[in-house]
């Protein structure tokens, strides 16, 4: 188990290297200037000029290429260039408020999603299977920032239960929590409509297998057939499924984060790519690819406790 | 006789029974917890450095916490009745070209950084001068020759060339015209100050979370004494619909509103809600770039400028329109006043002639015309509605859709045939004029800021020779009779609309939006800043 961790985390290293480098010139190709960004539209082109020699735009791409690696390699996110802070203590702070988001969303689309999934594959062709698949295609096709908005209206205006503005002290976990229920609750139902719709088409591929007639005619209680039998074999797949999804969480998290004011990691990437902040762009992105092979990582390991046959050398 | 004295003797106990009540209600209860929630509109601030404050919020906070030499009188846009603010007075030379400021004593920077003297103002614009800081303001303030310590409460700034302008925009409280401190200053070195700054304003820097607020605290030292408000609590929030609805909640006491009738009308709803619609707006126009074909002829220009309809804009736009008929926006100094401007130099919408210039240009089916625009609304739908509007002509307006960022770096590569831009300047004709229409501020030279149709290097009538308003705005600038100088201004104005490098289209107002229980202490009829003075201001019991 341990040398298969660890050469994951090993082969976890040349992925990271070609997202980081696909980003740091993908940046530089959109067009625009971080100079004009941060001296606005009444800079002239000598005051631009001297911006950009300080931030070291102005030296040749391989220099700026092999500095960033260099300063990566030793754990150094670089700093912001617009308002020069270090860009870990940004993160540090940003991070949380993201993973809290990603994380919860999860939990909410597993535990509403799987029941509900479940449900609608053992009632398969039922009026509560279409209404099941039905509130699936609407929750899939809803946009998360759309659904934010309602749920702010309906819980925070009108019925004024939870707070509008921000992501609440990172220290104060009961005010954290209060901040974190709707954003979550937003992203986490969408969620719940892509895992309902997994796990009912998985159920429905695993309880016509034979095994499960062999259960039955075993005379097992239904209830051990369906979670035992059943929902464990259907599991891989939804699994697998949630892991991918959350790099789309992720995605999500910037458009809610946003509605929501939380100051988390998405809210900072779009701000860095409208300001062309290369620096917090490129160290975002390496954050958040350490983040998706780690989601990756305990998805694999998972396997093995939901499908003992599985082994890992 | 005996009824008066029964009646005199019946007002006078009822006005001694009610002048309390009287008092009181003219007072009314401030609420215990004196914080101010301020939601802006844009996610984040980047700094607090005046030489660094482009985006609206770095200034609009600063101005709580920086003062100037002078300033305007809080609430007001009225440049004839500047007041003083770390100067007690000031004195001009005859000449024009030194100005002698006499500063108030017994000022204190914040935090203990000691009292403020004739040496800040030096460091001030000597740091703003200094090409290493690299300021975006630093062109403005090259017009400084000399800025000398005459005692520790006396300076003296001394003009390379006479600028009645000096006094409105360079030494104003506003933007890069802060007094920082050389004790600060020193001990950061020349770059920028970053976001804790020391002040000699009402509010000091308390705190910041990046893309979530930043908040600062009362002042108690202030010398025009310490505000009612204790706290400011200023949110970052980008998103329009989270923003009003904490807002209408209650959750914040004041907000940068929309410029959108529809959004001004929705909210008034709320009985608590109080809308100031003030100057100083944003100007717009759409600029000709007169080197690319055939926007070189003028009749061309002529005709796409008759076929902009400015109702449709008004329609648009709503109560926040105001009709921009000169160069300079509306509310700004020396702007041309329509009722000064010839009737054929409005360039009011007529088709049927726009189509007869097209033909006698030799334009009688149109032409193509491609423009970048950023994605922001306010910009891509004067694009649109003018793509609307020429069709009819037969030009054929392609728009290419871009990032903002990618907006601004492409119509400085001259890249754009027309160019839809928004601003909001120190508001005297000056700055418009110098940063619009001034040879050296167009695109592509080294001192480029924002002449996009390089007007003053081009033959804009076709008469073989290059026109060119410089030595109107130079001229103008010097004088110090502000008659003159007006009728200086308004002849730069009308040479400008009768070449057409531009259609002036209109100015924005702005919208703050706040609730009865916030009392900003002045009447807001006009605002340099994105928000509210705050010095006088006070939150009531609600």
């Amino acid at each position: 188990m341990t040398s298969f961790i660890l050469r994951r985390l090993l082969l976890a290293i040349p992925t990271i290297w070609v997202v980081i480098t696909v980003v740091f010139f993908a940046v530089r190709g959109l067009g625009g200037d971080p100079a004009m960004a941060i001296l606005g539209d009444r800079a002239t082109p000598e005051a631009l000029e001297v911006l950009r020699e300080r931030l070291g735009l102005n030296q040749p791409l391989w220099i700026q290429y092999t500095s960033f690696l260099w300063d990566l390699a030793r754990g150094n996110l670089g700093r912001d260039l617009l308002t020069d802070q270090p860009i870990y203590e940004l993160f540090r702070r940003a991070v949380p408020y993201t993973v809290d988001l990603a994380i919860w969303a999860t939990v909410i689309g597993i535990l509403i999603g799987v029941p509900a999934g479940i449900l609608a594959a053992l009632k398969w062709n039922t009026p509560l299977d279409f209404v099941g698949r039905f509130l699936g295609i609407f929750g899939f096709s809803f946009p998360a920032f759309y659904l934010s908005i309602i749920l702010l209206f309906i819980f925070s205006l009108t019925l004024g239960w939870f707070p509008m503005i921000g992501g609440g002290e990172l220290g104060n976990w009961g005010e954290r929590a209060r901040h974190l229920f709707l954003p979550a609750l937003s992203l986490g139902l969408i969620k719940s409509a892509f895992v309902m719709r997994l796990t009912r088409s998985s159920m429905l591929n695993v309880l016509h297998e034979d095994y499960i007639t062999t259960a039955r005619s075993k005379g097992l209680k239904e209830w051990i057939v369906i979670y035992k039998h059943a929902l464990r074999n259907s599991l891989i797949p939804v699994v697998t499924m949630i892991s991918v999804y959350m790099a789309v969480t992720i995605g999500g998290s910037i458009e809610v984060e946003i509605v929501f004011n939380r100051p988390g990691l998405g809210k900072f990437l779009i701000g860095a790519i409208q300001e062309r902040n290369y620096p917090v762009i490129q160290s975002g992105l390496v954050v958040l690819s350490v983040f998706i092979v780690l989601v990756n990582l305990i998805t694999d390991l998972s396997y093995a406790f939901i499908d003992p046959r599985i082994k890992y050398d | 006789m005996r009824h008066r004295i029964f009646y005199s003797i019946s007002l006078l106990a009822a006005f001694f029974c009610l002048a309390p009540g009287l008092v009181f209600s003219a007072s009314p209860e401030l609420a215990a917890k004196q914080v101010w929630r301020w939601g802006h509109h844009t996610s984040d601030l980047n700094t607090m450095d005046p030489a660094f404050a482009v985006p609206d919020m770095t200034y609009s906070a600063g101005n709580g916490v920086f003062n100037g030499l002078v300033r305007l009188k809080p609430g007001t846009l009225d440049f004839d009745n500047l007041e003083g603010d770390l100067a007690e007075s000031w004195e001009i030379s005859k000449d024009g070209l030194v100005y002698t400021f006499h500063l108030r004593k017994g000022v204190q920077w914040h935090k203990g950084y000691g009292e403020f003297t004739a040496a800040d103002v030096q460091y001030t614009f000597d740091r703003l001068k200094n090409p290493k800081l690299g300021t975006p303001y630093g062109a403005k303030f090259l017009t400084i020759d000399k800025v000398k310590v005459v005692d520790k409460y006396t300076v003296q700034i001394i003009l390379k060339a006479p600028s009645t302008f000096f006094i409105m925009d360079q030494a104003m409280a506003y933007q890069a015209g802060m007094i920082v401190c050389k004790k600060q200053g020193e001990e950061k070195g020349l770059k920028n100050l970053g976001l804790d700054v020391i002040g000699t304003g009402p509010f000091m820097f308390d705190n910041y979370k990046a893309k979530e607020k930043i908040t600062f605290v009362r002042n108690p030292n202030y010398f025009r004494g310490a505000p009612t408000i204790e706290r400011l609590e200023m949110y970052f929030m980008s998103n329009v619909a989270s923003r009003t609805m904490a807002f209408i909640k209650g959750d914040l006491d004041a907000i940068y509103g929309e410029r959108d009738s529809y959004w001004v009308e929705d909210v008034k709803k709320t009985k608590t809600v109080i809308v100031d619609s003030v100057p100083l707006g944003s100007g717009c126009a759409i600029h000709f770039n007169m080197t690319k074909k055939p926007l070189d002829n003028i009749k061309v220009r002529k005709a796409l400028a008759i076929a902009a309809d400015r109702k449709a804009f008004k329609d648009f736009f709503g109560g926040v329109w105001h009709e921009m008929t000169a160069p300079v926006p509306p509310s700004y100094y020396a702007a041309l006043p329509k009722e000064k401007t010839p009737a054929e130099l409005l360039y009011n919408y007529d088709l049927a002639k726009a189509k007869n210039l097209l033909a006698e240009a030799g334009y009688p089916n149109g032409f193509k015309l491609m423009g970048y625009v950023t994605d922001k609304p306010y910009y891509k739908s004067i694009m649109e509605i003018c793509q609307e509007q020429w069709k009819p002509l037969g030009v054929n307006l392609e728009i290419k859709v871009v990032d903002h960022t990618t907006f601004h770096a492409n119509i400085r590569k001259d890249m754009n045939d027309v160019i839809v831009y928004y601003a909001g300047r120190a508001p005297v004709a000056d700055s418009y004029l110098t940063q619009y229409y001034y040879s050296k501020a167009i695109i592509g030279k080294p001192t480029a800021t924002t002449n996009f149709s390089h007007f003053g290097d081009v033959d804009a009538d076709g008469d073989g020779k290059i026109d060119n308003v410089d030595a109107l705005i130079e001229g103008a600038r010097k004088e110090m009779n502000r008659e003159k100088q007006r009728e200086l201004y308004y002849e730069a104005q009308l040479q400008i609309l009768k070449n057409v490098p531009s259609k002036p289209l209109h100015e924005l107002t702005k919208v703050l939006v706040r609730h009865n229980w916030f009392d900003p202490g002045v009447e807001i009829k006009g605002s340099m800043i994105f928000g509210y003075p705050l010095e006088k201001a006070r939150i009531l019991k609600h």
